[in-house]
């Protein structure tokens, strides 16, 4: 408890520092996230059709998910340095994998015989993607966003070892001062920020499946 | 003119040793059910979906309603066509009036005209309007198929494509459907190609079948001539033209009974559309070998003899 209380006074010390670090935190896993379901859900729908070509790609990006989130984190500063876009391009690698893989599964899901309903009754492509297609796959492509969104949040406090900010800076702080309460600073909010968008997602993803199990 | 006309139609996939549709040319009338049968691989599901270009030929022509199908954009074919296949194909993430809707707001119809129109295809096929709300699997099969074929029938298209629409639904379901196809088919007369393996269901619906094997027409007639006189042993064997159960059941009283000889035995009575097959069971439990016909009114018009049966199973 004491620990607690003694965090929430250098939080109200800081309070500057501690709303900017969670902007930067908040900005780089926003970010990171965006950059990944923008590239790989088209990217998932083009495999989901070209069955040939995609073994091969999911199977490389599975293996890249076996990279530990810190290694990506170095490998990025000798060709990015230590800086912000290092960080953005690590952690939107981190969140490429769970993002595609759903997507192309999701896609990959919808029964033929809707699709060929879809087809036999006049729509085209177009109209099959957005009225049939996206929203039969989207709660599996949901789960994968889910998935990769609690991934990069808690990455992300890893970012302040290449000095890109965020609130793993009070985590590093306080082990350099062996000071649990100001590891708390960084941990208890990244914590909360997790769950709070497993919460939010898995809600969201709930609502949108809701008739599709009754 | 004929609804639909098919000339020297061929299917050749890549990589398959022979086409798989090989050479058919047909016609179909308007309100015309024609019945495509035959084992699978014969060609008949390849040769239906060409006509709604699902698969494109590789040469011969086809014309809906005098237009050739390439003419126009595929969509737009599809969307005067109606199409039901067997595992329903409803979107499960839209609502029943949504999922019958679906081609007319394709077509960009008015919610004002569309939503009446749920209500009267629901009711076409004995559905409870309150269905219109709910989603698929909410569902029974059978109530899902017939939101199936209501939603073919949504904008009223002269020709109707069915694969298989009953192929996975229970026996007793199923007769009811195919009762319903029927009544429907009386009333709204639409030109029909339907794709079955099931050969007591052919004979039950078509007005015309047509027996396919590897691609090509084995023989194309209606269902009483192709039980009697089957054109070679391969489709004999198919329907299976040597059961006299099926011969009766394809002979209506109608088309061998005798004039009413102004005597009533007081036994159940047969109308003149009942089938053979039924004035048979009907004689054997009442234990009787004449039976009375009459008419709408209950007026004696004729009778049948277990004679009659008997010539009519022989030569016919």
């Amino acid at each position: 408890m004491d620990a607690l209380r003694q965090m929430w006074r250098y939080v109200g010390d800081n309070q500057a520092f501690f709303v900017e670090s969670l902007r930067i935190h908040l900005q780089l896993s926003g970010v990171a996230l965006g950059i990944a379901i923008l590239l790989c859900v088209p990217l998932g729908i083009w495999l989901a059709r070209r069955l040939t070509l995609a073994t091969p790609v999911i199977n490389l990006v599975s293996a890249l998910r076996v990279i530990p989130s810190l290694a990506i984190l170095f490998l990025a500063i000798p060709y990015l340095g230590l800086n912000r876009t290092a960080a953005f391009v690590a952690l939107t690698l981190l969140a490429l994998p769970p993002v595609l893989i759903n997507s192309y599964a999701a896609f990959r899901g919808v029964p033929a015989a809707v699709k060929e309903a879809a087809r036999g009754m006049g729509m085209n492509t177009w109209q099959l993607l957005w009225q049939i297609e996206l929203p039969l796959a989207l709660p599996v492509v949901m789960t994968g966003i889910r998935t990769a969104a609690v991934e990069v949040i808690s990455s992300a406090a890893l970012a302040t070892f290449i000095g890109a900010g965020g609130l793993g800076d009070f985590i590093a702080r306080g082990f350099r001062l062996s000071s649990t309460p100001i590891m708390l600073v960084g941990a208890i909010p990244i914590a909360l920020l997790a769950l709070s968008s497993e919460l939010l997602l898995g809600g969201l993803q709930r609502r949108l499946s809701a008739h599709l199990v009754r | 003119m004929s609804v639909i006309v098919a000339d020297k139609v061929v299917k050749q996939y890549a990589n398959a040793e022979r086409p798989a549709v090989d050479g058919i040319s047909f016609t179909a009338e308007e309100g015309e059910l024609i019945v495509l049968l035959g084992p699978s691989g014969c060609g008949k599901t390849t040769l239906l979906k060409m006509v709604n270009r699902l698969y494109e030929p590789t040469s011969g022509q086809i014309f809906v309603d005098g237009t050739e199908i390439h003419d126009i954009p595929a969509t737009e074919l599809r969307r005067r066509i109606g199409y039901v296949i067997q595992a329903t194909g409803l979107f499960p993430h839209m609502t029943i009036a949504e999922n019958i809707a679906t081609v007319p707001k394709l077509l960009k119809w008015e919610r004002s005209r569309w939503s009446p129109r749920v209500d009267e295809l629901l009711t076409l096929m004995h559905l409870p309007t309150e269905y219109r709300d709910r989603y698929p699997v909410q569902l029974s099969g059978g109530e899902q198929q017939r939101v199936g074929i209501a939603r073919a029938l949504a904008a009223d298209p002269k020709i109707l494509l069915m694969d298989e629409p009953f192929g996975a639904i229970d026996a007793i379901t199923r007769a009811a459907l195919q009762k319903e196809l029927r009544d429907v088919q009386q009333r709204l007369k639409k030109t029909i190609l339907f794709v079955t393996h099931d050969v007591e269901e052919a004979l039950l619906l078509a007005d015309r079948i047509m027996v396919l094997r590897a691609g090509r027409v084995e023989q194309f007639a209606p269902p009483l001539e192709i039980v009697l006189s089957p054109a070679n042993d391969f489709v004999a064997q198919l329907i299976g033209a040597d059961d006299l159960f099926r011969r009766l059941s394809l002979l209506r009283v109608d088309q061998v009974q005798g004039p009413y000889d102004g005597t009533t035995n007081g036994g159940p009575t047969l109308r003149p559309s009942d089938s053979l097959r039924h004035a048979l069971s009907t004689m054997l439990s009442s234990d009787r070998q004449t039976l009375s016909v009459v008419d709408e009114q209950g007026q004696p018009i004729g009778v049948v003899s277990y004679d009659q049966l008997r010539t009519a199973t022989q030569n016919a």
